[in-house]
């Protein structure tokens, strides 16, 4: 950690060096700890440390950018220099408007000081307590237990300076025994929040109950996804769809679709950067103030998110969801949360007649994106629901679906959210379990 | 340096490490490239720094950093040790290490033409020809194409007495064309990486295939989609190489199989009883990994264990044989590594990753193969791919194909998908063309470990044809 004045004054060290109309600094830090565990022994454990500094300059209406991770003066000069001599090359953009302007941020909670100084030995003491959770079984323990202090400042010519320091813990792991595996994760801003033996519980309770499964036929049943599982069903949405750049080409679900009914009425998802069940943060890459997006409302798309550069295109104000300043990006979304309902796990699987209950998804991928359709297989507890109860576990399956039709079939929706995040990391999101009428599962394994 | 790399080295040591390497690693990215036009990115990174791995105690720790000041190192030995000693506190044995002999060496990527000497204009002029051959018709909405080079210079010293210094410069291309008309959208790419210089540029001839790109786009607006059934598929060799990557790469990783990467990549399906006698595929079914030939994204000097480039036989006439190993997981069974080691710049820890994996070529020709299929699909150029984490159930979706009725292509298909498991698949394989259709195919997007490291790889395929496979997308 390098702290906000010395951040802030590497920012105008660089922005000195520029000559251009317009520029822009962003300094990234990241001081990560991870230790990972496979066969209930620690096998990989690192630490590292990093700042990259990132030039964006415009002259007319041509922009240039370079990145370095040297902070000596001679470095940034060099990349600065080096961003402004692209610009000689770069033909003039009209659709460039201007960098974004001077704001105000919200106060954001996000650096935990106790996660921030969490230690080797801590990290440790952690997996130690799962691995002998999972001996107790004569399960076997894997997982990681990550650690994450990151700074971001940005700063540039109009007068935008603006910074952040957080920190964050990720404690995840699967509990295995031959073909059987249970799994549980958690994300939190303080690590004093994560209860390591609950959530060991959690791993091996759900390892021992998927023990002894057996095949299911593929087909369409009703199913019961854990919000671990609703992290790959938004996933592809928000990846394909909900920025302004892809409405802007047409290749977006939502692409003349606002103010009509998409998804199911039970169903409204929104983007809030400040929310502090979420990862929150102040502003984006370009330092705009975070804007909360609805996205869905009551099954009606109603918006996209954007960065400046799309934002302009349209005349509007960026929300704050620039993921980068490199040039014609777009933006993401990057902190969604979706409504909770009236039902709980419990009472989904009581409503159930013949359904699959999944706990989680693995190498989830959309073969066709305009419908959304979503494919990947079960892991971790795969379970046959019926009349109304969890009769056995099941080989995993393939789901192939548009997700676009699961969520116009949305039967129930938990109470109870979590902050959930899917399997490749796109997205850390405050989501429900849900269940849908119907699912259609393709194909299945032999494990 | 080679004096400051021997002192922390001897520092770790004598702070209780039995083992320790430390790599350098400087790298350099210049990107370009055109939107529909536009410059849609100009941009150059510069990233420095090193790693630092020691045994201690029989557990591993690892540390790194972008600063290279004494006092960064002292701290950064130091992280080091103690993270190796807190390792050691969940251990059932002590990490042991294959041997290998120590190695004074250099290793340089040849090139004809240094990228690094080639003006930018010239990028620009190529680029404006590529798109404009994308844009040549107005239904394409979203014209793209980016030029892209990398150098990287690499050292690495261990304990064990090696000193290794090694030069790469990598170049590649990637063009893509959205074709839309009313609600349908339709997309056409290729990419292509190398180890080399500009030269394998200037030999890919991307104005001529971004007009065939283009011409493809837009005859798949009016194409009828693959039909939803069981059928003979012959696979271009763009997508017989992901194929490769996916079903055959990441399965021999040993240590995914020993469950190392279980909570997140996933594990494997071909576990150590199947090594030797496993049938694996068919006899058509040879697949090599290697890191020694010319221009492969996973051609080296040595690995990021010092251990030396090489070829294995992982798939011999369809009988598995051997795995990818490092230098741990090889001593857990008596072996030696085959020196598949990597790590993705200095601030990861090496682990096992894809060299070149290649499958030989057969002795058909992809015109032979159409001609001798009855009925069937031939199929092209990833579009989306879902694996189990084992990697026996799979599905892949295509930008396109084409319709095969009594030998011959009748007509383009839109919205190709096919789905089996791995080793009927592999199992199914009939037909494999020549040396002639060969193509070493350059993946620089490999991920896997936590964090994500991303491998640059390659995979030499060749079209080929797999009797009575799913096809279609069922959802």
């Amino acid at each position: 950690m390098i702290g906000r004045e010395r951040a802030l004054s590497l920012l105008e060290q660089a922005l000195e060096a520029s000559q251009a109309d317009q520029t822009e600094i962003r300094l990234t830090g990241a001081d990560l700890s991870l230790t990972r565990f496979a066969q209930s022994v620690i096998h990989q454990n690192l630490s590292r440390r990093n700042y990259e500094l990132s030039v964006r300059v415009i002259r007319g209406k041509r922009v240039g950018s370079a990145v370095t991770n040297r902070l000596d003066p001679a470095s940034i000069k060099d990349a600065v220099n080096q961003a402004m001599a692209f610009t000689t090359y770069a033909e003039e953009d009209p659709d460039f408007v201007s960098l974004p302007g001077p704001a105000q941020y919200a106060e954001v909670d996000n650096y935990c000081p106790a996660t921030a100084g969490y230690t080797a030995e801590e990290r440790a003491r952690d997996v130690g307590t799962i691995v002998e959770r999972a001996d107790r079984e004569g399960f076997a323990a894997f997982g990681s237990h990550t650690i994450e202090q990151t700074e971001i400042a940005v700063a540039n010519s109009l007068g935008v300076r603006a910074y952040t320091a957080s920190a964050s813990a990720y404690l995840r792991t699967v509990i295995s025994q031959g073909d059987t595996s249970g799994y549980a994760d958690y994300y939190d801003r303080d690590v004093s929040q994560i209860d390591v033996a609950a959530l060991a519980d959690e791993a091996v309770s759900r390892c021992a109950a998927a023990r002894g499964a057996g095949p299911v036929e593929p087909g369409v049943y009703e199913a019961i996804f854990l919000p671990y599982a609703v992290a790959d069903i938004i996933r592809f949405p928000a990846y394909i769809g909900w920025n302004g750049l892809a409405v802007q080409e047409g290749r977006s679900f939502m692409a003349g679709k606002f103010g009509q009914k998409l998804v199911g009425e039970n169903i409204t998802i929104w983007d809030d950067g400040l929310d502090p069940r979420g990862l929150a943060t102040p502003f984006d890459a370009e330092g705009v103030p975070k804007q909360r997006v609805s996205i869905i409302n009551r099954g009606v798309a109603e918006g996209v998110v954007y960065d400046t550069y799309s934002a302009n295109l349209e005349g509007k104000e960026s929300t704050g969801h620039a993921y980068t300043s490199r040039w014609g990006r777009g933006a993401s979304p990057s902190n969604m949360v979706m409504a909770g309902g009236d039902s709980s796990v419990e009472e989904m699987i009581a409503s159930t007649k013949r359904g699959i209950l999944v706990t989680r998804f693995h190498y989830t991928h959309c073969p066709d994106p305009r419908r959304v359709v979503m494919t990947g297989t079960t892991r971790d507890g795969t379970f046959l629901i019926e009349d109304g109860k969890i009769v056995r576990p099941v080989f995993n399956l393939r789901i192939e679906a548009s997700v676009l039709d699961l969520l116009s079939d949305v039967e129930l929706i938990s109470r109870e959210t979590k902050l959930s995040r899917d399997w490749w990391g796109s997205f850390v999101s405050v989501l429900p379990a849900i269940k849908v009428r119907q699912c259609h599962f393709s194909s299945g394994t032999d494990f | 340096m080679e004096r400051l790399v021997e002192d922390i080295l001897q520092k770790a040591t004598q702070l209780g490490a039995d083992y320790a390497d430390i790599r350098f690693v400087d790298r350099r990215l210049e990107s370009v490239g055109l939107k529909n036009g536009k410059l849609d990115n100009l941009s150059s990174t510069a990233d420095f720094g090193f790693g630092l791995r020691v045994l201690v105690d029989g557990g591993w720790g690892y540390a790194a950093s972008s600063e290279s000041t004494p006092d960064e190192m002292e701290q950064v030995l130091s992280d080091a040790i103690s993270i190796g000693r807190a390792s050691a506190r969940v251990q059932r044995q002590p990490v042991q290490l294959a041997p290998v002999e120590s190695i004074r060496g250099r290793y340089r990527t040849e090139t004809r033409r240094d990228p690094g000497s080639v003006k930018l204009e010239e990028r620009l002029e190529l680029l404006k020809e590529i798109t404009g051959a994308l844009r040549s018709d107005q239904r394409i909405a979203v014209a793209t194409a980016y030029l892209s080079q990398r150098s990287e210079h690499k050292l690495f010293a261990s304990t064990e007495g090696s000193f290794i210094t090694q030069s790469f410069w990598e170049v590649g291309a990637n063009l893509s064309c959205l074709a839309r008309e009313g609600a349908e959208v339709q997309r056409r790419s290729f990419s292509d990486y190398s180890q080399a210089g500009f030269e394998f540029i200037e030999e890919m001839n991307l104005p001529e295939q971004a007009g065939e790109l283009a011409d493809e786009a837009i005859q798949l607006l009016t194409a009828v989609s693959c039909p939803v059934g069981v059928t003979d598929m012959i696979l271009g060799s763009s997508q017989l190489a992901l194929q490769i990557h996916e079903s055959c790469g990441h399965p021999i990783e040993l240590d995914r199989v020993l469950g190392q990467e279980a909570s997140f990549a996933g594990t494997s399906f071909l576990t150590t009883e199947k090594r030797g006698s496993f049938q694996y595929g068919s006899p058509q079914v040879t697949i090599v990994a290697d890191s020694i030939t010319s221009g492969g994204l996973g051609t080296f000097g040595w690995d990021d264990e010092g251990v030396p480039a090489q070829e294995t036989v992982i798939i011999d006439q369809g009988r598995f044989e051997n795995y990818l190993m490092s230098r741990e997981t090889a001593s857990l069974f008596g072996l030696t590594s085959n020196g598949t080691v990597r790590a993705d710049g200095w601030q990861n820890i090496p682990m096992i990753r894809m060299n070149n994996i290649s499958l030989r070529p057969g002795d058909w020709t992809l015109e032979e193969i159409i001609r001798d299929t009855k009925r069937g699909v031939l199929l092209d150029t990833p579009k989306s791919w879902s694996l189990d984490d084992r990697r026996l159930n799979f599905h892949f979706a295509q930008e396109i194909g084409w319709e095969i009725e009594d030998g011959a292509i009748t007509r383009v298909l839109k919205n190709s998908a096919y789905h089996d498991m791995t080793p009927h698949f592999w199992n199914a394989c009939d037909a494999v063309a020549g040396k002639d259709q060969w193509h070493l195919w350059g993946l620089p997007g490999c991920a896997k470990g936590e964090p994500v490291q991303i491998a640059h790889v390659a995979h030499g395929a060749v079209p080929a044809r797999f009797r009575n496979i799913k096809v279609g997308v069922d959802a």
